[in-house]
């Protein structure tokens, strides 16, 4: 029999684990590419109220076995959205996940009423984690109270589960996902990228036009995947892990480690055809390894 | 669409001067492609480097089944993409951008390139050259070393001016006159720029004031090379005011007069 790589979080039933990680992934635009309905869920870009630019380039910088990004959420604004992107992303079957992010407590807000009257989406990503969204790299996962204030003013205004995507750029991550969860958020999101900068020796530049960029990709595995463990053992909320996943043993790794499922960002970057390569692996690992399901694996690390 | 390809390089050429040709065989690639897209090519399989390179093709064959690049070594990625040996495969996306939209009925078009830069602009050429429509090609370089597709487009009948730096040919003040010259020549109907920001301006100028429609391709650090990630941002002014495009999606190929050269 074939195993089972289905998973429910928050009332939200996958076909399988794996989904593509805000921003780095076209959605709309990659149906142009390949067949979106395999994928275990879809998330769009993160959306403001307003529409955004973005940063001047350059915004990319490759680092060893990563990259730097300072894109600065440029994005359409969420009437935008609703009017083009939402209808094309209505079509596909897996549950669409909306990011919703904001330099203000009351855009967070304005922009949930706005979405929340619309039909098609699956559930909210709450990105407060952004580091290119406010200068120096500050955000408001970076607070406990802070963090608090924008899922509270979300969850009111949403029947839908909300995730809260959380920055590892903090001296206690514990501390604001417990603050996320009492604040009503149904589950979470780990890691957002690392802060970091690049420098052109030559030049004697910073390699980014907005000097400091958010490290992703392979390097930051790691310290996502010990993120995803320190809180597991601490909250009882799903927990969606994302940070340098790039195949099958990845995302189980992250399964066990307590995410109930998992999203891929810098591989789709590199490779658009590795989340189909992922899942088909995942399910030849599951049936060469006697698993009936992949929900064995969730929180099933052995620490002793 | 399936972007992605598996290449056979069946020539890796040192041209000296730090610049290489690669021949490889991609049947479907090089009868879907057109001049002035580009290739996101892996220079090793492996995290480091990760992230794919962009290089525009050189000449298209379809009916060797083979594509072209000509590059230079800059980094890391051209690097290890020089020491490939013949019979490797390559993993690449493509073909990906908007190419040149070279008017089928153009009697004459001008390409106005600079070192690695005149790259795309040989694959233009000789899309033109095959459909009947003459070339006029200034060719601009540090030295005579480091010019590109100079004796190829001879041999393809393209009347070639080459300045260098090294003669003192070069500054923008000296290709004024020759710019302007052959965009008044009779025909001239499109004028094609790439490989230098100054070069690209002087052109936007010269093509605006005789109301001939110009085009650049730009060159911008890219991750996904699909229009996903947002990272490949180039300034253009719309209607709307000015925005950011993506230099992968939107171009590498844009109209001149909506690009901000900066
Ligand atoms: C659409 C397009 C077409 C191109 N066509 C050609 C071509 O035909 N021939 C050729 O020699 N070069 C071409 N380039 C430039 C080529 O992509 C870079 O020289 C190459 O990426 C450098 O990689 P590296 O690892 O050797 O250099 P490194 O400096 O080590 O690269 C570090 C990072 O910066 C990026 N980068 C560095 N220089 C450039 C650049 N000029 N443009 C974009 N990204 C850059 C790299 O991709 C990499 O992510 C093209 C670029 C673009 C955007
Ligand atoms: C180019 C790029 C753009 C991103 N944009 C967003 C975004 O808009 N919203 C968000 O929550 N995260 C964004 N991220 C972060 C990713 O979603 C992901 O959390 C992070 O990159 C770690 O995962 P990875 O190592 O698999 O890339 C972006 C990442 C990259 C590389
Ligand atoms: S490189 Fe990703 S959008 Fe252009």
């Amino acid at each position: 029999m074939k195993p089972d790589l289905g998973v429910e979080i928050c009332g939200l039933k996958l076909k399988n684990p794996v989904m593509p990680s805000s921003g780095s992934f076209g959605l709309p635009g990659y149906e142009e590419y390949m067949d979106l309905n395999g994928l275990g869920a879809l998330v769009v870009k993160s959306i403001t109220l307003h529409p955004r630019a973005g940063n001047p380039p350059p915004r990319i910088a490759e680092t060893t076995a990563g990259m730097l990004n300072a894109v600065g959420i440029q994005n359409p604004g969420v009437k935008w959205f609703i009017k083009n992107d939402l209808q094309r992303l209505r079509r596909f079957t897996p549950p669409l996940i909306v990011s919703i992010a904001g330099t203000t407590v009351e855009e967070f807000a304005q922009a949930t009423e706005l979405l929340e009257k619309e039909e098609g989406i699956a559930a909210y990503e709450i990105n407060v984690s952004c580091p290119n969204i406010e200068a120096g790299g500050r955000a408001f996962g970076m607070s406990a109270a802070a963090t608090q204030a924008v899922v509270a003013a979300v969850k009111e205004r949403t029947r839908r589960p909300i995730f809260t995507k959380l920055t590892p750029n903090v001296t206690d991550i514990v501390e604001i996902a417990q603050a996320a969860v009492e604040a009503g958020s149904d589950g979470l999101t780990l890691i957002n990228t690392l802060l970091g900068m690049a420098i052109d020796v030559k030049l004697r530049r910073p390699v980014l036009a907005n000097v400091f960029g958010g490290l992703s990709g392979p390097a930051i595995k790691p310290v996502a995947l010990r993120c995803v463990y320190q809180v597991a053992q601490a909250v009882k909320v799903p927990i969606i892990g994302t940070g340098g996943i790039s195949s099958a043993t990845d995302v189980l790794e992250f399964l066990l480690a307590g995410a109930s499922a998992v999203q891929v960002g810098t591989a789709n970057i590199v490779d658009p055809y590795i989340m189909p390569k992922i899942i088909a692996d995942l399910e030849k690992y599951l049936e060469e390894n006697n698993a009936a399901s992949v929900r064995e694996y969730i929180g099933a690390l052995k620490t002793h | 669409m399936n972007v992605s390809h598996t290449l056979t390089v069946t020539k890796n050429e040192d041209q000296g001067a730090g610049y290489f040709h690669l021949v490889a065989q991609a049947p479907e690639l090089a009868r879907a492609a057109r001049p002035g897209q580009f290739i996101h090519v892996h220079c090793a399989p492996s995290v480091d480097p990760l992230l794919r390179r962009p290089f525009s093709f050189y000449r298209l064959r379809p009916e060797a089944g083979e594509v072209e690049i000509y590059y230079q070594v800059v980094g890391k990625g051209t690097h290890l993409l020089s020491r490939i040996r013949s019979g490797t495969k390559l993993d690449a996306l493509g073909p990906l951008g908007q190419g040149f939209p070279l008017d089928r009925k153009a009697q004459r078009i001008l390409i106005l390139g600079r070192g690695m830069g005149t790259a795309p602009l040989i694959a233009l050429a000789e899309a033109a050259r095959t459909q009947g429509t003459e070339v006029s090609a200034i060719l601009s370089a540090r030295n005579s070393a480091t010019l590109v597709g100079d004796r190829l487009l001879a041999s393809w009948g393209v009347e070639v001016i080459t300045v260098t730096d090294e003669s003192g040919t070069s500054a923008p003040e000296k290709v004024e006159p020759l710019v302007a010259a052959a965009l008044d020549r009779p025909g001239t109907a499109q004028a094609f720029v790439c490989g230098s920001r100054r070069l690209a301006r002087l052109l936007k100028r010269l093509a605006a004031a005789r109301g001939i429609p110009a085009f650049v391709s730009l060159e911008e650090r890219m991750g996904c090379g699909l229009g996903g990630c947002l990272v490949c941002a180039c300034r253009v002014r719309t209607p709307e005011g000015e925005t950011y495009k993506r230099v992968c999606k939107d171009g590498p190929v844009f109209p001149l007069e909506e690009v901000v050269l900066g």
